[in-house]
This record gives structure tokens, sequence and C-alpha cells, in this order.
């Protein structure tokens, strides 16, 4: 799918290759490197360091895998250094002071504003949910429901996206049904 | 408000809230939301679920000059070298580094000569005085019937035998090595 990219590459014309790579991956990069650090300025960083990776490996690319594949192997890899690198310096915490200032003062936005209560507060819920069914079910949404995309882009079975995006969901309508009902 | 979906139906439901359910499965799904309450309840939740969940994660957008900085950052690191150009620069630092090694080694070849045969004047003399400390232990091992000064002579002629040939070997080394198709 990809040939295009792969002429260009074969003819060692480094820049017209990455110029299409660029432009055809920039925001898929983005939006998997947001879905596994889940912080946007992060994101877009690790998207920049990323496409300098592939920059620099482009010459010693020889189409082993398939593109998108290495690249998103790159990606992966480039933010879970990132994510082990915050988990080892305790000063940038993983558990996001911003998140847990709203998961503190859940109970208060329900009873204040039944209208709202009445609605999930899915970004709550989603801060909630174990990493694995939260990268899965942010990236499903942020491909717009692309099952095989979604599959790819994480490296895992088509099969494995289902069961851990129906995992996610039932968790997350369990979180639903926990809160207390608003009054009305 | 405790969400109980039959349990055979649960996966289908989710199937199809999600439009994955196979259009044969259908009716039997839709016709078993209309009967049960659990069930429909589900649906309806799974449903408000994936309306909330589409709403709320829309995608972030990267900022419009991020190509820019990017190209600018690639500017300045070096450009990317071809992997052939790194290829050829191996080569060529292997072929320096075994011209200065030939060089080295060819007008000095006397040298190696002279220390190989160092090495093995000074393992003959170390062999020699082991033998020498331990010539009463050995000469013991040999037959008793033979007569003592016939077992100092065979304990002599055997050693002066072993280090002629060891001498001769490492004397004629290459040449023998060359005879028996070696290397
Ligand atoms: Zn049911």
């Amino acid at each position: 799918m990809d040939d295009d990219i792969q002429e260009r590459l074969a003819a060692q014309d480094w820049r017209a290759a990455f110029g299409m790579l660029l432009e055809r991956y920039r925001d898929k990069v983005f939006r998997l490197a947001f879905s596994l650090l889940r912080d946007e300025t992060q994101a877009e960083d690790m998207t920049q360091d990323v496409f300098i990776k592939i920059w620099k490996g482009l010459p010693g690319y020889h189409g082993g895998a398939s593109l998108s594949t290495w690249i998103y192997t790159i990606t992966r890899n480039t933010c879970l250094t990132e994510l082990k690198r915050r988990a080892a310096h305790p000063t940038i915490s993983l558990q996001d002071p911003a998140i847990e200032e709203v998961t503190d003062s859940i109970p208060a936005m329900q009873t204040t504003d039944p209208e709202s209560g009445a609605e999930m507060d899915v970004q709550v819920m989603l801060a909630r949910l174990p990493e694995k069914y939260r990268r899965v079910i942010t990236l499903f949404y942020l491909e717009q429901k692309a099952y095989e995309e979604v599959a790819g882009m994480l490296s895992i079975p088509l099969g494995t996206v289902k069961t851990l995006l129906f995992r996610a969901k039932k968790e997350l309508l369990k979180m639903a049904a926990r809160r207390p009902v608003p009054v009305a | 408000m405790t969400l109980m979906p039959c349990a055979e139906f649960e996966d289908r439901i989710l199937d199809l809230v999600e439009h994955q359910l196979a259009v044969g499965e259908r009716p039997a799904v839709e016709a078993h939301l209309e009967v049960c309450a659990d069930c429909g309840e589900f649906a309806r939740e799974l449903t408000a679920l994936d309306a909330a969940l589409t709403r709320e994660l829309d995608a972030p957008v990267l900022p419009a000059d991020f190509d820019a900085r990017l190209w600018r950052r690639i500017e300045a690191e070096s450009a990317p070298r071809p992997a052939a150009d790194c290829v050829e620069r191996k080569r060529q630092i292997e072929a320096e580094f075994a011209a200065q090694l030939r060089s080295l080694r060819a007008p000095a070849h006397w040298l190696p000569a002279i220390l190989d045969g160092a090495a093995y004047a000074v393992l003959a003399v170390v062999a020699g005085l082991l033998l020498m400390r331990w010539a009463p232990e050995l000469a013991a091992l040999l037959p008793k019937s033979l007569p003592a000064g016939g077992r100092d002579w065979l304990l002599a002629g055997g050693s002066t035998g072993v280090f002629l040939l060891v001498g001769v070997g490492a004397a004629f080394r290459r040449q023998l090595g060359q005879a028996m198709g070696w290397r």
C-alpha cells in the first residue's frame, strides 16, 4: 500500500520518501502516541522524536516489515521508553495531578448538576480504566472505530482488540452504574 | 441499577451496538431485546456509552507548524548517510587495517621466530626441571624386573626422545603442517 514510498526509497531519494511518509503517517503516529501517553504536548514531542528516528533509519530500512509496521513499532517503543522514564522520575508522576483532581471532585460534580450528572463523565472514567483497556478504547475511537487499524497500530491480534474493547466497555458501564443516581 | 444481561447474549449485544454482528444473527438478538428488560437496558446503556465516547474522544490535532519544526530539526542533524556508504567505508577501514598489519609483520619476520624459539627453550627447561624432581617416582613406576641401571637408561632415553620429537616438530612445524594439509 506504500508502493509509492517504497519506490522513492529504492531510488535512495530519502527526502521525497520521507515527505510522503510524513504526510501519510504524521497524524496516526500522533494519535497512537496520544493514546499511549495521555498527554497532548508529550505526544507531540514524541511524534517529533519518532520522525527524527524514522529519518535517520530510512537508509537502513530494507522493507522487511511493512512500512506501517516499522513506523508503529518505532512509535510504540519511543512512547514506552518515555513512560518508563516518567515512572523512574517520580517528580513527573504517572498519576497525573490534573486527573486526580478531577477524580476527587466527582461526587460534587454529580450532586450539584443533575443534568450533567445523568451524562457519563467519560474522561474521568477513562482515567480510572486499567492501562491496557484505556489504550485500546481510546485509539479505537480516535481511529473512527477501525478495528484492523487499531490492531496494526498496537501490534495485537484483531480478536484481542475486540476482547479488550468489550471488557473496557463493560468496565465503563460498571463505573457508570456505581455512580450515585442524581436526585431529580 | 445493576447491569445483568443474559450471559449468552452479552457478547452479541456488544457486537450489535458496534455494528459488528452478522446480519443473520441480528433478528434473534433484537427479538430478545424486546422481551428481556435487563438486556434491553444493557443495550441502551451501551449505546449511550458509545455515543459519549464518540463525542468525548475526539482526536487531538497537531499544531500547524509541526512539519516546519521537524524539517528544521532534520536540517540541524546531519543528512542520513546511505547504507551503501557505510558498507564501503567499513571495507576501506578493514583494508587499511590489514595493510598496516602486513607492513608491521614484513620487516620483522625474524622476530616471531626468535620469540618462538625462546618460548620452546623455556618450556624445555621447565619440563627438564620437573623431570629431575620426579625422576625417582617415575623410575619406581617402571617394571621391577628391569635392573636398576636399565631403568635409569630407559628414563633418560625416553625423556630425551620426547624432547627431540617436540623440538623437531616445533622447528619444522610449517613444513609439517603443509605436508599434512593444515591451513
Ligand atoms: Zn436477556
